[in-house]
């Protein structure tokens, strides 16, 4: 069953792509793909968007108020003792979501595990983000010279931890799970 | 991909963030000065946009991820992170010269463009280490 297995996949290599680079490949082309759509439907999803942000804020204002800092919410301006934020769009998570969105598309399984990556992903992704804006808000209030630096910081980094971080956890616990519980079952 | 994923975001999340203390501290400014002489050699005063000096810290989370993944011997993982930090510094030569060119003009096509480069700049840091290390990550893409 194994050397059948091996057979079959040196004989699919041979046929075609690395499935890395072929993975790679159709990635780059949905990501420009979703950039494109997206901004696109910009003016029909001006609505959506403007809600987003507002959860957004109300939600790291609450945390930040839960924890202990006294922080005011007027719009979308989330004002501490030492510091104001704004939430935008790039704060939403949106991003990260769009960008593991082309990802899992990109990945080979099946419709019914991408849709279950994003029923658990994206308010996984979406409440990774709060954590993140709780976090950068708490430290840069209190050191408000660290902002710029923790705001690279955690875009940066955030933004890959998100993305290699809920993509592998989703190969590993949806796609790669169901196929070990139905390798059972039969 | 064997060891757990958590461990592994923990070394992410703790390189990256001693590199991310060296890029700040002294690396970016040099960067900075090295691109603005490339600018200055393209004949432009302005400089290079305010708006575009974030995409090169993405050398950060691909030097991060290079550093903490396992199976390589030193050599080798060297070699690959030398080509991968050539690519992205390629790729911010290519980043600067159409965020340069697009910067004040407000058409539609050239926010779309903006945004591309914004994604993908996030996304190849990604993108190299998946090339990169596709040997190792091979049970993440096998089927069946």
């Amino acid at each position: 069953m194994k050397q059948r297995k091996k057979q079959k996949d040196k004989k699919e290599e041979k046929k075609g792509l690395n499935p890395i680079i072929k993975f790679c490949l159709l990635f780059f082309v949905l990501l420009v793909a979703v950039t494109v759509i997206y901004f696109s439907l910009d003016r029909y999803l001006e609505k959506p968007l403007t809600m987003l942000e507002d959860s957004t804020a109300f939600l790291t204002a609450s945390i930040l108020n839960l924890l202990g800092i006294s922080a005011h919410l007027s719009t979308r301006v989330i004002s501490m003792d030492n510091l104001s934020i704004e939430v935008i769009a790039e704060c939403t998570g949106l991003f990260e979501i769009l960008i593991f969105l082309a990802a899992m598309i990109a990945y080979p399984a099946d419709f019914r595990k991408k849709l279950l990556g994003v029923l658990y992903g994206f308010p996984l992704l979406y409440g990774i983000n709060i954590i993140r804006m709780v976090l950068i808000s708490l430290i840069a209030n209190r050191y408000p010279q660290s902002f710029e630096f923790l705001h690279l910081y955690f875009w940066q980094i955030g933004m890959i931890l998100i993305i290699l971080g809920v993509w592998v956890w989703w190969i590993q616990k949806i796609v790669k799970y169901e196929r070990k519980t139905s390798l059972v079952h039969t | 991909m064997r060891e757990k994923l958590l461990w592994f975001i923990l070394k992410f999340l703790g390189i990256s963030f001693v590199l991310f203390i060296f890029w700040w501290w002294k690396i970016q400014g040099f960067y900075l000065l090295f691109f603005e002489s490339f600018v200055q050699f393209l004949g432009v005063d302005s400089g290079i946009p305010q708006s575009s000096v974030w995409i090169f810290s993405n050398l950060i989370p691909f030097a991060s991820l290079m550093i903490i993944t396992r199976g390589f011997k030193i050599n080798e993982r060297l070699k690959k992170l030398g080509w991968g930090i050539l690519i992205l510094i390629i790729w911010h030569f290519i980043s600067i010269l159409i965020f340069f060119y697009s910067t004040g003009v407000r058409l539609e096509p050239v926010r779309i463009i903006f945004y591309t480069l914004y994604f993908l700049s996030v996304a190849l840091p990604f993108f190299l280490w998946l090339v990169f290390f596709r040997k190792k990550l091979k049970g993440l893409f096998a089927l069946g």
